[in-house]
Parts: C-alpha cells; sequence; structure tokens
C-alpha cells in the first residue's frame, strides 16, 4: 500500500501544471484536481502551497470559487475548495468559502418555488429540505450536499447555530433521496413512480456526508457499499466507497484500487483514501 | 370605447412586438437534408457492412478530417436498451477511418454518472473496440471554452463547451432511439445534452432543466455546425425513457446530415407527431421538418412504423 501511495504522489507532483495547479488531464487547471491534490499531499508536501495560491487565482467576490479559471461562477467545487483552505490554514478564505456556501440551498427550497408547487397541488415534503446544488439557482444533490456536509462539519464550530441548522437539513435532504434498496444516486430515488439504481460513487460519497448519523438508510447504504468496495472496477468508486466506510468506522479489503488511478483527481482521491482512518483524514476529523 | 394607452404603455407594446417579431418571425425556411433508414437485423456482422454504406456519402466531407463519434451513454443496464450499441459505434468508427478521417475520436459526457469508463466497460465498449481508452474523451472532464449563444429559446446566454466536440470537423450525433420521459422522444438533438461538461454543471446538468429543457435542445443544436446523426434504432426503447422503459425492437438504423431532419423521422418512426416534441417545434421555426419535404432514402418511414408505448403525459404526442 505504501509502494503504490509513493507511486501516486511522485505522479501528482509530476502532473503539477506551471501556474500551480492540477487538471483532469494534461492541458488546464480545474478546482476539483487541484483541491484534492493539495488534501492528497498535505500542505507542506512540495508543490502543495502552489496550488493553494492557485485555488486563490479561482476565488471569487462573492466568496465561492469557479470550477476553472474561465468560469465566472460560484460552484459546487467550494466545498472541496475550503476543504484544501481549512487544511493549509488559509482562515480567512476558508470563512468566506464558508459563508458562500452556507447562502446557497437547492432551488425547489426558495420561496418562489414552494409558492409554484402549492399553486399546483404538489405536495412533495422532501422537496422542503435544504440540501446543496452544483451551480446557484439550480436544485439539490447528493454529491454537492454530501461534500459541502465534510467541509461545514470540519470547519464549523459549536456556537454557529446557523451551520448547525444547514448540518442538520443537508443530512434530512440526503436520508430523504436514499433508494429503498440502500444507498444513493445522483439525489433523484423515484423517476414516474420508478425506483432508480443507486450507483457506488455517489453512496460512498454520501455516507461521509453523514458520517456520525445514526439512521436504517445509512446502514442499508454500508451494507451494499461493503459488497460494491469488493467488486470495484475503477480507483474512483473504490476511493468513494473506502472513504464513505471509513467515515462510518468500517475499515476493510481491499485497501488498494482494482486498477491504477486514469487522471490527477483520482489519483489525489486514491491517495486520500490510502491514507484515511476511520479517526481522521483529509475529509473529516474527530477532534 | 378604447382603452387610452400611455406613452410608456405603446413603447412597452411597440418593443415586445418588435421583441417577438425578431424571435418568432417566420424566415424563409431552410430546406431538410434527406434522411435514409436501413433496416438492421441485430447486432451482428453484417452492421459493419450496413454502416459503411450509410456513411458513404460523408467521404469527402472526412477525408483528412478530425472526426468525432458521440454515442449516448446514460447508465448501465443489462436488462434494457439505454446505451447506443458499442457495435454500432465500432461500425462508424471503422466506416471513418475506411474513408481517410485523419482522426476518430469517441467522445461522451454521461449525465448522471462520473466515472464513464466504468460505464463504458460494463457495456462491452472496451471489448468490442480495440483502443477504446486511447480513442476516448470524457465530455465532462474535457478542457473547455465559453460559447456564446446566437439568439437562445433558453434562459442561457452562454455555454462552456468541451473542445474536443468545439474543435471537431464532424461530430457524428449517435443517439439510441429512446422515448423520454420529460423530453418526450431523445434523439440526435438532445444527445448533444452529452457534450455539457459536468465538471462545470455537474451530474445531472441540471441547469439545462432550470433554462428549459426543449429550449436548450434547440440551442445546442445551433452551437454545433458540422453535424451528423446516425440513430442506433435496432433495438430501442419505449414508455419510461431514457432509463427506466422497456426494450422495442425497432430494427433500424437512421442516420442523415441535418439532425431535426434525423429526429423529426425517428419520431415518425416510433409513432410520435415531432410537431408536438417541444424542440422539434422549435427546430421548425428555421427548417421544414414536415414529412413531405423531408427526402427518404432506404425505406420510407411509413413502411417502419412501429408505434412506441408513451406514458400517459405523452399520450398527446401521437402521429395521427
Amino acid at each position: 500500500m505504501e509502494c503504490a501511495a509513493t507511486i501516486w504522489v511522485d505522479s501528482l507532483v509530476q502532473a503539477q501544471h506551471a501556474d500551480g495547479g492540477w487538471g483532469y488531464g494534461a492541458l488546464s487547471s480545474w478546482t476539483e484536481p487541484t483541491a484534492l491534490a493539495v488534501l492528497a499531499l498535505g500542505v507542506d508536501a512540495p508543490g502543495a502551497r502552489r496550488g493553494v495560491d492557485w485555488l486563490r487565482c479561482v476565488a471569487r467576490d462573492d466568496g465561492g470559487c469557479a470550477p476553472h479559471p474561465t468560469v465566472t461562477e460560484s460552484s459546487w467545487v467550494t466545498a472541496l475548495a475550503l476543504l484544501a483552505q481549512h487544511a493549509s490554514g488559509n482562515r480567512a478564505a476558508a470563512v468566506r468559502a464558508r459563508g458562500w456556501l452556507l447562502r446557497q440551498a437547492g432551488r425547489e427550497t426558495s420561496l418562489v418555488e414552494r409558492w409554484r408547487r402549492w399553486l399546483h397541488g404538489e405536495q412533495s415534503p422532501e422537496l422542503a429540505l435544504e440540501g446543496w446544488p452544483w451551480l446557484p439557482s439550480t436544485a439539490g444533490w447528493a454529491v454537492p450536499t454530501a461534500l459541502t456536509l465534510a467541509a461545514l462539519r470540519l470547519t464549523t464550530s459549536l456556537d454557529d447555530s446557523e451551520a448547525r441548522r444547514r448540518v442538520r437539513a443537508g443530512r434530512a435532504f440526503l436520508l430523504s433521496r436514499a433508494a429503498k434498496t440502500g444507498g444513493w444516486n445522483h439525489g433523484s430515488i423515484r423517476v414516474f413512480d420508478i425506483e432508480g439504481a443507486a450507483y457506488p460513487e455517489t453512496t460512498g460519497c454520501a455516507l461521509i456526508g453523514l458520517r456520525g448519523v445514526r439512521a436504517p438508510a445509512v446502514g442499508l447504504a454500508v451494507a451494499r457499499a461493503r459488497v460494491w468496495l469488493a467488486e470495484a472496477r475503477s480507483a474512483e468508486s473504490w476511493a468513494w466507497l473506502r472513504l464513505g466506510l471509513l467515515a462510518q468506522g468500517i475499515d476493510m479489503e481491499p485497501r488498494v484500487p482494482p486498477i491504477a488511478p486514469s487522471n490527477p483527481a483520482e489519483t489525489a482521491l486514491a491517495l486520500i483514501a490510502t491514507r484515511a482512518a476511520t479517526a481522521s483524514s483529509a475529509l473529516w476529523s474527530n477532534a | 370605447m378604447k382603452p387610452r394607452l400611455t406613452r410608456r404603455q405603446a413603447l412597452a407594446g411597440a418593443g415586445a412586438a418588435l421583441a417577438a417579431g425578431c424571435q418568432r418571425a417566420p424566415a424563409v425556411l431552410r430546406a431538410p437534408a434527406p434522411v435514409t433508414i436501413v433496416r438492421c437485423a441485430g447486432y451482428t456482422a453484417s452492421i459493419y457492412s450496413i454502416v459503411r454504406e450509410m456513411l458513404r456519402p460523408l467521404e469527402a466531407r472526412v477525408r483528412g478530417k478530425r472526426v468525432v463519434l458521440k454515442p449516448n451513454l446514460v447508465e448501465y443496464s443489462s436488462e434494457a436498451p439505454v446505451n447506443t450499441h458499442p457495435m454500432v459505434v465500432h461500425a462508424a468508427l471503422e466506416a471513418m477511418r475506411a474513408m481517410g478521417a485523419a482522426e476518430v475520436r469517441i467522445a461522451e459526457g454521461p449525465g448522471h454518472r462520473r466515472i464513464t469508463l466504468e460505464m463504458a466497460e460494463a457495456m462491452g465498449y472496451p471489448a468490442t473496440i480495440p483502443g477504446f481508452e486511447r480513442l476516448f474523451t470524457d465530455l465532462n472532464l474535457d478542457d473547455i471554452a465559453e460559447v456564446r449563444l446566437r439568439a437562445p429559446r433558453s434562459r442561457l446566454t452562454s455555454l462552456h463547451l468541451p473542445r474536443t466536440a468545439l474543435g471537431a470537423d464532424l461530430l457524428v450525433s449517435m443517439p439510441k432511439l429512446k422515448t423520454h420521459h420529460w423530453a418526450g422522444a431523445t434523439l440526435a438533438m438532445k444527445n448533444l445534452f452529452g457534450t455539457v461538461p459536468g465538471a462545470v454543471y455537474g451530474w445531472p446538468k441540471n441547469v439545462l432543466h432550470w433554462a428549459g429543457i426543449h429550449e436548450c435542445v434547440h440551442d445546442l443544436w445551433r452551437v454545433y455546425p458540422r453535424t451528423y446523426a446516425l440513430v442506433d434504432g435496432v433495438e430501442a426503447m419505449e414508455g419510461n425513457g431514457p432509463i427506466q422503459g422497456r426494450s422495442k425492437w425497432a430494427g433500424v438504423l437512421i442516420a442523415g446530415d441535418d439532425l431535426a431532419s434525423v429526429d423529426a423521422t425517428c419520431c415518425r418512426v416510433m409513432g410520435i407527431d415531432p410537431a408536438r416534441v417541444g424542440y422539434l417545434a422549435l427546430a421548425a421555426e428555421t427548417v421544414d421538418l414536415s414529412a413531405a419535404r423531408i427526402a427518404m432514402r432506404g425505406e420510407a418511414w411509413q413502411g417502419v412504423r412501429g408505434n412506441f408505448e408513451l406514458i400517459a403525459p405523452f399520450a398527446g404526442l401521437r402521429l395521427g
């Protein structure tokens, strides 16, 4: 396992772009792989500081982060940037990012949307639960909600009542969108009264967001994740499943992915999963 | 008694009329492109020669050019024909190479799941297409450029789109012939949703839903100037598509230069009136999609029509 980790560290260092960021491929830098690489390498590693500096370039005046330097809108990647800024001790950037996240909620919970549904006689209690969207002014979904919950848990003090309220609501949002057979898909379980299938990667991610939560849906998801981990066919699904299970206190084989990671974002995620423990990781801490 | 208008009301009314006129004035309709329908008995070796023959008219357009094949990969299902069959994609790849294309890539950005290669493997793409991983570009994670939308009908003014799709000399939309629980039908135009990158817009690409599904399909269709459509209608899907519908054996491949003309014909093959499908109604403002104007090559659509099952909200789409 350590051998693989050493190879991945070298691979990440090699893949860093001249501007200090990381990309999905060999071309431009993106926020998601850069934040993951900083978290995977640790802020004191060579190159990580330049990665943190690159993240400042995609920070926007509203406090959020854009997914790519050419995009002029803050998005879901703010949660990952917050985790990286928090790890690097950049308190001011972390506070701004956290503030932006707390101002976001799925559009379905807005006053206008609730009023529109009331006019149409649509009663759907789970649509009143505040999750987080991929982009502002769109609906809440499983992955951005789970990542934001992880970021808020790690960066929120106990006396912040609004953050604690949003964490509770976000957890309720995830639980309301769990598949009856266990796990999560992208966050829309039923379409025209037919249940959709859950996915390994979103299930792992949701289990991170639900760390510390005891609920039947979590138990069912853990059972599915255990099976999926043994059958994982990519480094990414293995990493999310391993992280999800570790977040729920379960450390099980396999501890290495079935195949090598295929891009820097996957490499960073695999490294984070390899170095994670039930008590702490780049995405959670018992401290 | 006529109500009196204030100057402000009159100006506002004139402005609205002008805006409506600019958007909806019936310009001279563009003639539709011919559409080819060929019967295909199944996913067997004969599909290679069928596709080669269907694509032969493209030879001058692809020689020395960069071609991108864009199949429709949504979710893996062992029970339902959700995705473009890999053999159809491989047949198109071989045909493009045989016609002298300088480069042929396969590219897709699925809307629900982000581990595209894992899905492609489950669907049999690497097993069917030698060197698939080398040929494949994940459009969800590709490098991007911002594109201003021309006279958009959706609420969007621009989109960040993958350079692999934008830079193609020919972008071949290769959807599965399917009904769709929100759009009525999902075909070559709707398949372009897969070029909207998840790394920017998420999984699913929910911004397109809020901005208007039909309008976004129309706007994306107008973004890509050099396109072709090859529809996998051998084993199709009816009912609650695009994922949870049922298999429907249609036994056809449908192709043509103009995505809207192909989609209108596909709708007729499915027993759907294209004029009642929102995005085709929008497309029909610029291209004549009437059945009489679309020249058919190979089979006539009437000869291969099979009324696909429609979910209740779309019962009104049935072609008379």
